[in-house]
This record gives structure tokens, C-alpha cells and sequence, in this order.
């Protein structure tokens, strides 16, 4: 799993990209008392290994490349307008509104980074431990489930037929 | 060629899904050489999402029920850019049996009579009372967890199996039901709750909609096949039919299909069968144009690919302040309301609608990224602050219910033949033309009001809707509608076209009226019915 992967094996993002990407990745999850942020955590490596696997990459976004290309771009030139420097280098406050501007203006990057950055974080087993979800797939043991009470079904019952009767 | 290929079958069944198996079993069991064909092939529980670590990223791919997403080389492209609701289906022994939800009910008595009870669209040429053979042998074959008793249908035979737990947010929702004193009754499911008929018992694993790898969710690949092949009827995989050959006798004569090496290939039948769902139906016929048939096979009346009626789904969801089994059990089922199924004009619409009442959150993933029941669209809770309890608040604490309308036929609403989009065999795609009318409109509104009435009643302590899914259109039906007369029905009331007495129809494409049930059940109980009417005519062939 991504997890494994260590900086030296990103295909996607170069050494700056991939510091930019851990930013925005902290401030769009970031962290609290119980849970890491996404860029703490190492999900810029889970994005670039999205760009070019199969199982993670939604068939119909084969242009997922060009998008964050363009949207790393214009996050920049947003910083740069607004506060006059790197993305990495503003203070949480600028971050957030540099993201607010790309939100409104590139939501098809955005979108996209939200659905990548929201798949990694919520399949990734540490995470899944924190929420207190099962840190298995659903098979083969799947999940146990009391048995019900339906008495009350004759309640339902006591109030007569609700059909129609034809023919 | 090989000499099957070679040899004429007494029938061709064109689809191996939910109601193409139900014939072939049917038609086999009574003696009668049945071939089918099948564009794709055998699924492989082993590669169902669900045991697999990134079951919930496959879902969003490889699993998706949208064939357009999915995009694998059985798939066929839909144009669905003229459609608030996209169509969705699986290619492959069991058709869209393999992702399906088996939520299992019947249609009423009712929805065979509209026209007759509510002056709307028309009857069907059918009824409840002919059909109740069939889908009681239906019931036993796919095997059925439920409680015998609902007083919203006529008796039913026994349920095979008991019905499913509700689990906690179940119970609530029961709770609520029970305060406004409105119907409820546990979801009649395909689905084994316990050991039934030689297949494994569910064990609440979640994702049914990424196929069962336990094999208790009843799949036609699982259920009808296995006995049909034991009888002698075969499929023929990976065989993509391009159109059905007409000879001058105005007689269908077989079909041409692409192998899985791409090759043309023929196969001849006496009598075709075409089960190949709401839309790949219409568009089999339609692109089987001759000088005959210039519009299209069994279309005299122009009514193939129009009057597609889907379900319009609106999803409205309970937020509770405590974990209420979120994702355990089975994903579509837990209880059923038809509280408001009857007309009653003074609602401001004619017909009416079901709650389903998945009680059912999704996963992790699903929770942040789409509620799941809207995958595929934007939809994710807040980023950066806020975002933790957003999530807290949602994971494993919702519960849903679904508000399914019944869409009346309109003939605006249509499946034709894409002049360009094709799939790998270059066989043109089916285009999709669909809006909702006033009435489902009105219809859906009142359902959402009474669906935040009953979630309030539940002790939600928020409450979220989506007016309208559009990853919902599961139920196909209506493109070659059945009817009495020629110049107003594609097929009588044996299934058989007006038009080419040796070729029937049994699926979807022939329903009249949508009702507001999930249809597979009694799809399945038409193409049983149907097929007993083959059998008589077969013989004259």
C-alpha cells in the first residue's frame, strides 16, 4: 500500500509539488486531538500513486493529470496575487482563503482533490482504528447483527388491509 | 464456425439476466433446446469489492454499477447526457442481478389496472391473479427472507426464510412508523437469511451492490442457471448480438453476434427470446432495421425505445445522535412503507410512491465522500475546520429512506440509437431522453415532506435530503410495452411481437406501468409467465 511508499518514489509530483500538495492536504483535513492531518499522514504519496493505477484512478478521469497540474499552477498564482508569496509559506489564514478562491474557480480540480484526498484518508487502516471502523474488508467475516422484535408488525396488522382489490 | 453455432436451437434467448434465466430454466424443464447468449461472461465472487482491502475505492471503479464509469470491455457505452437519472446495469451471466440490491417486491394487484382505477396511462393486458403462479415459483427458485402477513398485498405464499434483523436505526425508524401509525413491514429480500437451496446464509456483510461473495444474495448466475444448464440449456459467453436476421417470411431467423475475439458469428433459432433490459432491448430492435422492418424489428407501431419509465429516487437522510449499526446488513434492505402507494388526489398528484428504508450508512469512504447513496456526484462533507465532527456526525449515525415515485409511460421519454457514440464492436449505443413530468415532481416533493415527518418522528436530530439521485436508474422498463392492440404495443399479452409471431420479449421493456415496487420480481414472474406462453406456440414453429 501507499503507506510503504517513502518520497523518493513519487512518478507524479516533484519534490516542490509534493511539499505544496502536503500543505493544502493539512489544511483541507487537518488535524485535531484525535485525528492526523492528511499531509501528516502521507497521502500526497496515495495521490500520485492514484495518477497512474487502475483500481484507484476512475476510468473516466483519465485527464486527472492535466487537472491537478493546472490547479497546483493556479494555486500558486493565487498566493502570489493575494499575499505575495508560496503557498507553503503563508500563514494557515491565507492558506484557507487561497483554497476558498480555487474552490470557486476550479471546481473540477477541487472536486477532484477532495474525492482523492477524502478515498485515501478513509481507506487508510490507521485511520479506519481511530473512527472505530472494521480494519478488514466486509468479507469473509462480515458483521453480526441481533435478532429483531417484530411483534409490533400487529399493530400494522390491526389496521386492516391497505391494497386495492381489482379484477 | 463452430457446430453450435452452425446448428439451429429451437430458442435463442438474447441476455442471461434476471428474466432471460428465469425462461431458459423454464423453457429447459419442459424439454425445449435453449441456447443463450451472453455479451459478457461468469463473475468470480473472489473478485467482488467486498473482500478486498479497497472494497469501497473499487466500488467508486471496477465496481460501479454505472456501465459508463465501469467501463469494462463486456460494458456498452449509454448516452445518458439528456437524462437527469443514469441508467445502470451489469453485463454478465446474472445481468444486473450481480450488483443488485434484492430488495423483492411484488407489484400490487393495482398496478396492473391504472388506467381503469385512476384514468392514467393503461392497464395491462395481465394480471395480478394470472401472474401469482409465477412469482410464487419465482419466490422458491430465487429464495425469499420476509414476514408472511403484510396487509399491503393480497396473501402471498409462505417466505422461504425469516426476515432480516433492522438493527438499531431500523428499530428506530420502526419507532417512528409505529408513533404516526403509518404502514411498515420488513422488506420481502432475495437474499438467504438463512441456508436455503444448497447456498450460504448472509452474514450482514454491507455492500451487496458490489456483487456477494458468499453467494447468498440471490444472482440469476447462482440460482436459475445452475438448474437450466443442468437441464440442458447452454450459454454461449462473451457473445455480443448486433442484430437479430429476418427472413422473407417476415420470420426472425436468428441473430448475428460478435465472439470474444471480435469474429461475426451466426446463430439460428426457431424462436428468439430478447432479454436484454429496458434499453439494450430497444436498442437490439432498433438496430435491426430491414427493407421489412425499416424502423426498427417489431416497431410498426413506433413505440420501440419510447415510454421508458424509471424510478425517480429521492434519498432523505436521518442524522442520530448515537451509533445506530451504521453499514451492517444488508445494504437496500430493512423496511418496506406503501403508506402512501394508492392515489389520493387531494396530495396534489395521481399515484403514489414506497419508502424503502435502507436504515443502512455507508462506509467510511462513502460517509465523507458521497453519503453513498449518491455516488458519483459532488457531495462531501465540510474540508478544513468543522471537517472531524462533520464526519463524527455522519459515520455509522444515518439512516435512509428512500422515496421510490411510480413514473408514469410518456412517449417524450426514449431510448434511440446514438448516431455516433458506439461500443468496441461498433455496434451504436443507446441514447437516453428522459425528464421527470409535473406529477412525479409533485409526487417526490410529497414524499420527501413525509419522509422528514417520519425521520422526526424517529428522533432524528438532523435531517438531509437529495431531491433526486441520479445514480438510481436500476429499473428499465417500458420500451416495448405490451398491449392488446398492434398500432398501440409492441408485444400481446404472451409477450409476443404483433409484428414477428417468432419473437417474444421478456423483460422490463414490456411492462405497461412502473408501479412504485423495485421490479425484479416481477419482471422475473412476466418472463416465467411468458414463458409458459412460448411453450404453447413453440410447437407450431
Amino acid at each position: 500500500m501507499y503507506m510503504d511508499m517513502d518520497r523518493g518514489e513519487l512518478r507524479f509530483f516533484s519534490e516542490a509539488q509534493s511539499a505544496l500538495m502536503e500543505s493544502v492536504l493539512n489544511q483541507i483535513i487537518p488535524s485535531d486531538d484525535k485525528y492526523p492531518a492528511a499531509g501528516n499522514l502521507g497521502l500526497v504519496a496515495y495521490i500520485d500513486k492514484v495518477m497512474f493505477d487502475p483500481i484507484y484512478l476512475a476510468r473516466h478521469d483519465k485527464s486527472l493529470r492535466r487537472i491537478f497540474i493546472e490547479g497546483m499552477h493556479q494555486i500558486e498564482i493565487c498566493a502570489a496575487n493575494k499575499f505575495q508569496g508560496a503557498f507553503v509559506s503563508l500563514v494557515s489564514d491565507q492558506q484557507i482563503a487561497v483554497l476558498k478562491t480555487i474552490e470557486e474557480e476550479l471546481p473540477e480540480f477541487f472536486n477532484a482533490l477532495i474525492t482523492y484526498t477524502y478515498n485515501g484518508y478513509y481507506t487508510d487502516y490507521r485511520i479506519l482504528k481511530i473512527c472505530g471502523a472494521p480494519t478488514r474488508p466486509p468479507q469473509p467475516l462480515g458483521h453480526k447483527l441481533p435478532d429483531s422484535d417484530f411483534s409490533s408488525t400487529e399493530l400494522v396488522k390491526s389496521r386492516g388491509t391497505i391494497y386495492k382489490e381489482v379484477d | 464456425m463452430s457446430s453450435i453455432e452452425d446448428d439451429e436451437v429451437e430458442v435463442l434467448i438474447i441476455g442471461a439476466g434476471a428474466s432471460g434465466a428465469a425462461v431458459a430454466w423454464s423453457l429447459a424443464s419442459s424439454g425445449i433446446e435453449v441456447l443463450c447468449l451472453e455479451q459478457g461472461g461468469w463473475t468470480d465472487p473472489k473478485d467482488y469489492a467486498s473482500a478486498h482491502d479497497d472494497w469501497e475505492l473499487r466500488a467508486t471503479n471496477i465496481s460501479n454499477p454505472q456501465p459508463n464509469v465501469r467501463n469494462l470491455p463486456s460494458d456498452y457505452p449509454v448516452n445518458d447526457k439528456d437524462s437527469p437519472i443514469a441508467p445502470l446495469m451489469y453485463n454478465a451471466v446474472g445481468g444486473s442481478t450481480i450488483f443488485w440490491s434484492a430488495h423483492f417486491p411484488r407489484f400490487h394487484p393495482s398496478d396492473f389496472k391504472v388506467k381503469s382505477l385512476d384514468g392514467v396511462a393503461d392497464d395491462w393486458p395481465i394480471s395480478y391473479r394470472q401472474l401469482e403462479p409465477y412469482f410464487d415459483k419465482n419466490d422458491e427458485i430465487m429464495g425469499v427472507s420476509g414476514l408472511d402477513g403484510d396487509p399491503a398485498y393480497p396473501p402471498k405464499s409462505p417466505r422461504q426464510m425469516p426476515p432480516f434483523p433492522l438493527g438499531k436505526g431500523g428499530q428506530k425508524l420502526v419507532d417512528g412508523f409505529n408513533k404516526l401509525g403509518w404502514h411498515w413491514w420488513p422488506s420481502d429480500a432475495a437474499i438467504n437469511n438463512s441456508k436455503y437451496d444448497g447456498r450460504a446464509a448472509c452474514n450482514y456483510c454491507g455492500p451487496c451492490n458490489t456483487g456477494c461473495y458468499l453467494g447468498a444474495k440471490a444472482s440469476t448466475d447462482i440460482t436459475y442457471w445452475p438448474k437450466a444448464i443442468s437441464l440442458g440449456a447452454k450459454i454461449v459467453t462473451n457473445a455480443r448480438v448486433r442484430e437479430l436476421v429476418v427472413g422473407k417470411d417476415g420470420l426472425v431467423k436468428g441473430a448475428l453476434y460478435y465472439d470474444e475475439d471480435g469474429n461475426l458469428q451466426q446463430q439460428s433459432a426457431k424462436l428468439v427470446v430478447v432479454a436484454c433490459n429496458g434499453v439494450g432491448t430497444p436498442r437490439l430492435l432498433l438496430n435491426s432495421s430491414s427493407s421489412m422492418f425499416p424502423d426498427g424489428l417489431a416497431n410498426s407501431s413506433g413505440l420501440v425505445g419510447k415510454n421508458l419509465m424509471f424510478h425517480p429516487y429521492a434519498a432523505v437522510t436521518g442524522f442520530f445522535d448515537e451509533f445506530v449499526d451504521g453499514y451492517m446488513g444488508p445494504q437496500g434492505i430493512s423496511i418496506i412503507s406503501q403508506e402512501f402507494y394508492e392515489t389520493d388526489l387531494s396530495r396534489g398528484f395521481v399515484r403514489g410512491y414506497s419508502f424503502q428504508a435502507t436504515a443502512k450508512g455507508p462506509g467510511p469512504r462513502g460517509a465523507a465522500n458521497s453519503g453513498g447513496m449518491t455516488a458519483g456526484q459532488a457531495s462531501y462533507i465540510a474540508w478544513g475546520e468543522g471537517h472531524h465532527d462533520a464526519f463524527e456526525s455522519k459515520y455509522g449515525r444515518t439512516a435512509t429512506i428512500v422515496v421510490i415515485g411510480e413514473d408514469l409511460p410518456e412517449e417524450i421519454n426514449t431510448v434511440t440509437l446514438d448516431p455516433e457514440l458506439t461500443d468496441g464492436d461498433g455496434i451504436p449505443a443507446p441514447k437516453i431522453t428522459y425528464r421527470m413530468s409535473e406529477n412525479s415532481l409533485n409526487m417526490m416533493d410529497h414524499g420527501i415532506k413525509k419522509a422528514e415527518e417520519l425521520l422526526n418522528a424517529s428522533g432524528a436530530i438532523r435531517i438531509t435530503n437529495n431531491p433526486l439521485l441520479r445514480v438510481a436508474g436500476w429499473h428499465l422498463m417500458g420500451t416495448a410495452r405490451m398491449g392488446s392492440d398492434p398500432s398501440k404495443s409492441v408485444v400481446n399479452e404472451k409477450g409476443q411481437a404483433h409484428d414477428v409471431k417468432n419473437l417474444f420479449i421478456v423483460d422490463g421493456s414490456v411492462f405497461v406501468t412502473g408501479a412504485a415496487v423495485n421490479p425484479t420480481s416481477t419482471i422475473q414472474a412476466v418472463a416465467l409467465y411468458i414463458a409458459d406462453q412460448i411453450k404453447k406456440e413453440v410447437t407450431h414453429l
